[in-house]
Order: C-alpha cells, then structure tokens, then sequence
C-alpha cells in the first residue's frame, strides 16, 4: 500500500511561496489503478515524484509498504553520457538486481539494437522512454508510477508496453499522472481530479471523464 | 517484533542500500570520466603521481645551485600532495549535483550519497598516488623512513577529512549561486600562497606565523613535515584546532546537504 496524508508541498518563487499540493490524501492499494487527470501545471509531476519518495513534502506523511517503482516520463533516471548498457548496471546495483539477468530481457524489449552500448543522450526521446520501459520491467515492482509516458513511441510499441504492463502485471498496482482523460479512462479503474492544489475523487471513472473534459462553468 | 528490534532491522537495511547506492556512483563516474579506453580509471592514480613528480623534478632542478633550508623532494612530496587532495576536491564538488541529477529519480539516490561518492573517489585515488610516491620514492632511496609514519597519515587523514567537507560545502553552495564558482577560482588560487605549500610555517617571521595559524590547510601540511623530518625540523601544528575546524566544516557541510531544495534547484 501507498499512503499520502495531508500533503503539502510548496515552492519558491520570485513572487513568494507557490503551493502546488494542499493536505493531499490518497492511497493506492496493491491492484488498484488510480489515475490522476490535471491541466499542465497542476501539479501532477509533483504529486508523483512525492508519490516514488524523490521529493519529500513539507508537510504530511507518506508510507510505502509495497515496492515503489521510479516515475516512468518521456526522459529522466538516467545518466546521459553512460551508454544504455552503462544505465541498467546503474539501476540494477541501486535496485539490487543482478544486471546479467535482465540485460537479454532489456535489449530485446527496447529494441535499441547496437545503440545499446551508446550513450543515453543521443538516444531519441522514444529511443529513451523504449530503454525506460525496459527497465522498469526487467525489475519487478508491486506499484507502477506512470507519468505520461504510454504516448511515446510507435503504434507497435506502444501496443507492445500496454500488453506487457495492462495485461501480464495486471495483479500489480498503477498509478498514473495524465492530461489525457481518454488514457485514464481506458486504463484506470478509479479517478481523481487535481486541480489548484486539490484532488477531487470520483465514484467511478467516467464521471471523472465527463468533469474532466466538460467545458469550465 | 519490538519496535527496537524493527528500527534496528530497517537501519541496517538503510545502511547496505546506502553502501550499494554509493559503489554504483563511484563506478559510474569512473566509468564517465575515463571511459573504457587504454589504461581507464587509472589515471585516477597516474594523474596526480604525473604532477607531483613533476613539480619535483623542476623543484629539484631550480634549486639546484642555491642551498635549501631543507630536503626539497619531502618538502614537495608533502606540500603538493596536501594541495593536490583541497584542489581535486573542492573543484570536483563545484556543481556535483548536475551531473547526477538525473539520477535523482531513483529515490534511493540520495544528495548525500552524490557528495560522498565524489569525495570518497577523490581522495582514493589521490591518496594512493601519494602513498604509492612515498614508497617508490623511498625505495629508491631518495627519501628516507619517516621519523614518525604515524604523524603523516594522522596528518594526511584530517587534510582528507577537511577537503572533503570543504568540496561538499562548496558544491552545494554552487548549486545556490553561479558565483560561488566563479569566486572560488580566485579564492583557491589566493589560498594556494597560504596553504603551506610553498612555505614552511618556521620560515615567516613571527607577526605572519599567528596570521596563517588561522588557515586551516597549513597545520595537516605541518603534520606531515613533521612526521616526516622528526625533530630536527622546527614545525607549528595545532592539531585540537584543526579537528575543531573539520566538526565545523562537517556540521556545516551536513546542513548544507539537507536542504531539500537542493534537489530542484538548477
């Protein structure tokens, strides 16, 4: 289980302090799809490095009892001038797993091909979501942190991830940020709304659907 | 299970994560520094040995004609090994975060585990050159058996324990303002005519001895020379002082390093 009690977390800008969560709660039980919709700047990138532990709030309390994977976005957790190679023996010392175990797995699935032993930073941005995809399912976790990420790549691909995260880990937990309420509505199976420091939960998925896209009052 | 006992378990458990964390940093900026090619992460260990050597040989050739107050390749040796360790050190943490920032994802990584893998890495390979020289050296026959061995590795390991504070000090103040790196530049090169390197304390005349007491880098130097020569060489150390100035630098450095901002800041 993850565990958020009255977050709040602010920032410092040159107009004053900016709060971004105001006494956020939530939680996200093993099995549980929650999606969180948000406009740009709502504060969804926020709320997820919160959720994975990079960020510490400055308020409240979070508890993880599962494991926890890294946010999953177009770019991030990797070191750009390590090759992709260089990047899953990073990951698998801190994640403690033996890199020889996952590399066949990663290689195959990111279909990098010899860009592999490249380094990461003249990897194209699909080319770096495909090696982040990889990853983060060579090392199995309970709770899956998905920022956006599913819209990269091609048609095949993005077919190949949903299967292998949707339907082989579908006993695992999501938790996925998005501004596209179609995603969340097709891959979540609860619903919440943030907005100006708020989330707002919905009984079921599509009435979260229909605030979400319904024109502002 | 009692709550003792539980804390204790999670503890240890911190700390092994804490201990695979930092040797994945250490090998991942050996391996972003100097690759896989020729002779690899050991220029670690040649690139200083290259410059003292150097800077003895030339040392060695320029004062060749006019007498020495004393030795000049223990003189040298010490002096530039001690100057080695606060420059690599302080240089290497200026802006430490950057790089790695995006390692910062994984939230076993942690702004502590940056600084210290960067310093652990410096001094490593610093201080195996020095040791490495010392023994080459005294093989040879061009420095003799220490008066006190002891007194030199006391020396060396406070001047490793001051720079690695100082490096983290500075690197998280870079993170905070442009202008700490820009000023340390001319500020390392200033500290450099006062860090002993040159000098030896007993040289200056009385008024200026008090007045580079307060350096900080003078007294490991001193140590060093004075585990090296014994008595027959005058030296000015205060060894209370200068483990007062390292708790300062390492509180100070621990505080700097919890700052949560210094995640984000770019």
């Amino acid at each position: 289980m993850v565990e958020l009690q009255d977050i709040v977390k602010s920032y410092q800008t040159r107009f004053g302090a900016y709060t971004v969560l105001n006494r956020v709660n939530l939680t996200v039980n093993p099995g549980d799809r929650l999606g969180i919709l948000g406009r740009n700047g709502a504060g969804k990138s926020t709320l997820i490095r919160i959720v994975s532990g990079q960020e510490i709030p400055d308020n409240g309390t979070v508890s993880r009892t599962m494991k926890v994977s890294w946010p999953l976005a177009f770019s991030g957790g990797f070191q750009g001038s390590l090759t992709g190679l260089d990047n899953l023996r990073f990951i698998s010392r801190i994640y403690n797993v033996d890199h020889a175990k996952i590399q066949d797995y990663v290689e195959n699935f990111a279909e990098l091909g010899k860009h592999f032993r490249e380094p990461v930073r003249n990897y194209s941005s699909g080319m770096q979501a495909r090696l982040a995809f990889a990853l983060s399912l060579a090392i199995e976790f309970d709770c899956y942190l998905i920022d956006e990420i599913i819209a990269v790549g091609d048609a095949r691909f993005h077919r190949k991830c949903t299967e292998e995260l949707f339907e082989r880990r579908k006993d695992r937990a999501f938790f996925i940020v998005s501004h596209d309420a179609n995603f969340i509505k097709s891959y979540c199976t609860k619903a919440a709304i943030l907005e100006k420091g708020h989330l707002t939960y919905f009984n079921d998925v599509n009435q979260a659907y229909a605030e979400y896209m319904a024109p502002a009052a | 299970m009692n709550k003792q006992v539980k804390n204790n378990i999670l503890f240890t458990c911190q700390i092994k994560t804490q201990g695979r964390v930092i040797s994945a940093l250490i090998l991942r900026e050996i391996i972003t520094r100097y690759g896989r090619h020729n002779i690899g992460f050991l220029w670690l260990l040649l690139e200083p040995v290259i410059f003292t050597v150097g800077v003895i040989i030339l040392w060695n050739l320029t004062h060749k004609n006019h007498r020495f107050l004393v030795d000049i390749t223990p003189f040298v040796v010490t002096g530039y090994s001690c100057l080695l360790l606060w420059r690599t050190c302080s240089f290497r943490g200026l802006k430490a975060i950057e790089p790695n920032r995006s390692l910062l994802h994984h939230r076993q990584v942690k702004i502590q585990d940056i600084f210290i893998a960067r310093m652990l890495l410096e001094i490593a390979g610093v201080s195996f050159s020095f040791f490495t020289l010392l023994a080459i050296l005294m093989f040879a026959g061009v420095l003799l058996w220490p008066q006190n061995p002891c007194l030199i590795l006391f020396g060396w390991i406070l001047m490793a324990w001051f720079s690695s504070c100082l490096g983290t000090i500075l690197g998280c103040l870079s993170e905070y303002s442009e202008m700490v790196e820009r000023l340390w530049h001319p500020a390392s090169y200033f500290l450099l005519s006062v860090s002993g390197t040159f000098f030896m304390v007993d040289w200056l005349p009385p008024k200026m001895q008090s007045l580079v007491h307060w350096v900080p880098l003078i007294h490991p130097v001193e140590m060093m020379r004075a585990g090296y020569w014994g008595s027959s060489v005058k030296t000015h150390y205060d060894t209370p002082y200068m483990i007062a100035v390292c708790f300062i630098f390492t509180w100070l450095a621990l505080t700097l390093m919890a700052d949560k901002r210094l995640k984000l800041l770019t």
